[in-house]
């Protein structure tokens, strides 16, 4: 037997003259994530319904939580648009609550689109109540505080639910073009890359494998974060970057104390020269303001200059405790504490610049010598797709 | 690939063919050995055999070898034991002891007892004069690693323990010594040592994992309580199959001792050779090839060698990408140096011990094996601490 879901969405709904776009993309999302499961997902003009089948349910209700655009969804039953039919429902509805425990205080929401219908929604919401509070003593009416609320919506059918389940809001992935993350292995970037897929960006990753001086190991935690991401991001495709010749001249040519700088600047220019191969519009890494020597303003500066591609950082002004929270929340911060960690200690300045000298960091790159190597490292990429596909 | 191990340290690479043979004896006395019937008392039959053996390895009397899970368990019974005594006191170790002693001991400062702790000399030998200087009224118990699983260092245990018995509050101090290293791989005659209890482990010199024993002089009050197996010392059904193989690999081991001492040290003294023509290398502790190669001193199974300013654990992922399987002698962790708690007591500099490799051998190690690793390494640590230097 398949169950029906209804579909809110948020600021989608608020959109004007391109909301079918957003529309299109969300529904393609939809349908990608649960490739392999047969479903329908049809319905517009702010309400979208999936119908799949039951055993199928703790899927479709994953990728229903997790996919962007979405704000909420419920589980519905589709009937005839006869009131005694619908008061049938909400009253299977009302004893399910009252077994679970909920509470006894509820109130009905009535919506009718279809103004054919002989009543009104104020008179639908007063005998579902009425038929409800008959049937089932000691409930009471609160339309102010509710423990629990009975939906009715008259369209071409009606339709009865209870519990709206949240989604994560935002914008579907994909209708804000493609963006390159910088990903490590740490906590920070698959957050900043969830952050950017949820306004709608679509997300590729870069990541900067130093081998032998970062293990196997911390490159299987980086394409395990990257697997974690890909069920938000509609997939992703990590590009894995040999950096270990460009990481070496850097330890040899470069100022020691702008090691950091000099090496970030390196990777900005890699993943700028992937990014734009692949027509990306911009460039998204996890830094927050001063949370380590290359996130103070000059640094970022620095940083920032090795392209003219945006670079999106939103977590620019959160605490590390707000970001570990989404980090938990998104099911990665076990995997980013994993202690796999880069060798980087032969790489890290003792005292890492903080403020640097912008024209002098320019002079200080250009002693590397070092274009033709990010060059080399950048064509010899892995390519590795994660799959945004839930099962 | 090449597969050369060389970690023998850590767990010695299996004897299958005596495993195979501890196997089929397990399974043709299975029965619990605690049951009356016929079976079960074939299968205590065997238990009391492999003790029997054992003693005769180690030079105990059966009845002082207890069963156990193997040394991390061992050493922790001896530890936790001193919860059931009523005055509480101090307890000595020194500052290289393995993980086992060093923790239990650490979490019995939360009970209230105090633990003190004696570093060694550079060598990474313990003076006996300093340790049993630190003895007082107050001190229970004193605990040494007797042979020191990164440097190899062998502690004079007879000394220290002789000066433990003439010290005023000798007779009430129980000497403990983790065995682990030495067990099967030097001679380890635990009747004729100044000690009351030791650990060893039966992994460490081809045996089963999952047992091991405990040498008890005279019975200790332990926290816990059940079956009464092992004298009432350590509950629960024997691991026949682990017994077996520890008496049979204590059993080979022994009787080979001194050929796999001659062996090991010819393997040594080639790694030494070799590994000191890299540029830069050192060994850990510095002391001569003359020392390092004195059995008596060190054990001949384990030399821990560095190459700054390669990372002991980037040496070790390179190497094992060739086919050659060393162990660390520290980890570096997240954007910090680490030492390693034995360097530390031991004075070494950070950028030496970061960088410490420890490379152990067997009985089944070949001399062909030492040369073809130490021709990796030659040309692997070269590459890198060419592409490290600025």
């Amino acid at each position: 037997m398949d169950k029906l879901y209804l579909i809110k969405i948020g600021e989608i709904a608020l959109k004007g003259n391109n909301k079918s776009f957003f529309e299109k993309k969300l529904k393609k999302n939809i349908k990608m994530s649960l490739k392999g499961i047969q479903c329908t997902v049809f319905g517009g003009r702010g309400r979208f319904f999936i119908e799949a089948p039951k055993e199928s349910s703790r899927v479709v209700e994953q990728v229903l939580s997790n996919t962007f655009g979405i704000t909420g969804y419920s589980e519905v039953s589709r009937i005839e648009k006869d009131i005694d039919l619908i008061i049938g429902e909400a009253i299977k509805l009302a004893e399910r609550n009252i077994a679970e425990g909920i509470g006894l205080n509820f109130k009905v929401n009535s919506r009718r689109s279809d103004k054919g219908f002989a009543m009104s929604s104020y008179e639908i919401c007063c005998a579902v109540a009425d038929a409800v509070l008959d049937r089932i003593p000691g409930l009471k009416v609160d339309v102010h505080n509710p423990d629990w609320a009975i939906n009715v919506e008259i369209r071409e059918t009606a339709f009865v639910y209870g519990r709206v389940d949240k989604g994560p809001g935002g914008l579907p992935v994909g209708c804000a073009g493609g963006g390159m993350l910088l990903l490590s292995g740490g906590i920070d970037s698959p957050v900043a890359g969830y952050l950017m897929a949820k306004r709608g960006l679509s997300i590729d990753a870069i990541y900067f494998h130093t081998y032998p001086y970062t293990s196997d190991e911390a490159r299987q935690k980086v394409i395990d974060l990257a697997g974690i991401l890909a069920k938000y991001t509609m997939g992703i495709n990590l590009y894995i970057i040999p950096f270990t010749e460009a990481q070496l001249r850097i330890k040899e040519k470069g100022l020691e104390k702008a090691g950091t700088l000099l090496m970030r600047n390196a990777m900005v220019r890699i993943a700028d020269r992937i990014a734009k191969g692949k027509n990306d519009l911009a460039l998204v890494t996890g830094e927050a303001l001063s949370q380590v020597a290359s996130q103070t303003p000059e640094s970022i500066r620095y940083t920032g200059s090795a392209t003219d591609l945006p670079i999106f950082r939103p977590l620019i002004g959160m605490d590390k405790q707000e970001i570990i929270n989404i980090s938990k929340a998104i099911g990665a911060y076990r995997t980013s504490i994993l202690p796999f960690d880069d060798c980087c200690t032969l790489f890290a300045p003792e005292h890492p610049i903080t403020h640097p000298d912008f024209e002098r960091m320019k002079e200080e790159f250009d002693k590397l010598d070092i274009e033709e190597l990010l060059i080399k490292a950048a064509d010899n990429a892995e390519k590795i797709h994660l799959s945004g596909v839930y099962t | 690939m090449e597969h050369i191990y060389l970690d023998w340290a850590a767990t010695a690479l299996p004897d299958q063919k005596l495993l195979n043979e501890a196997l089929e004896s397990s399974l043709k006395s299975f029965a619990n050995p605690s049951s009356p019937h016929k079976s079960g008392r074939e299968a205590s039959a065997i238990v009391g055999q492999q003790r029997k053996i054992l003693a005769g390895c180690f030079g105990t009397d059966p009845r002082q070898l207890i069963f156990t899970s193997g040394g991390t368990e061992s050493n922790n019974m001896v530890v936790f034991s001193l919860l059931k005594k009523k005055r509480k006191g101090n307890i000595i170790i020194s500052g290289i002891e393995h993980p086992s002693i060093y923790e239990p001991a650490a979490s019995l400062e939360k009970f209230g007892w105090k633990v003190r702790i004696v570093n060694p000399e550079p060598s990474s030998i313990v003076d006996p004069e300093k340790m049993a200087s630190m003895i007082d009224e107050e001190t229970r118990m004193v605990l040494l690693i007797m042979v020191n699983n990164e440097t190899g260092a062998i502690q004079p245990v007879n000394e220290i323990g002789k000066l433990i018995q003439k010290s005023a509050a000798g007779q009430n101090i129980h000497f403990h010594i983790d065995a682990v290293q030495a067990a099967g791989k030097i001679p380890l005659n635990l009747g004729a040592l100044p000690v009351h209890s030791a650990s060893i482990s039966s992994h460490k010199f081809q045996g089963p994992r999952g047992c091991g024993l405990l040498y008890l002089k005279k019975p200790l009050e332990m926290l816990y309580a059940g079956g009464g197996q092992e004298g009432g010392l350590r509950h629960g059904t024997e691991n026949t199959f682990g017994m077996i193989g520890t008496a049979l690999a204590a059993a080979a081991n022994t009787a080979a001792i001194d050929d796999n001492i001659n062996h090991a040290l010819g393997l040594k003294k080639i790694l030494i050779d070799r590994i000191s023509k890299i540029k830069g290398s050192l060994f850990i502790p510095r002391c001569s090839t003359e020392e390092l190669l004195n059995p008596i001193m060190f054990s001949p199974y384990i030399l821990l060698a560095s190459l700054p300013p390669v990372p002991g654990e980037i040496l070790v992922r390179v190497m094992s990408d060739r086919g050659f399987e060393i162990g660390t002698g520290s980890a570096c962790a997240t954007g910090k140096k680490k030492k390693s708690r034995i360097m530390d007591a031991i004075g070494i500099k950070t950028h030496e011990s970061f960088s410490a490799v420890r490379i152990s051998t067997g009985p089944k190690t070949d001399m062909e094996e030492i040369h073809r690793f130490c021709d990796t390494l030659e040309k692997e640590s070269t590459i890198l601490i060419n592409s490290l230097k600025r």
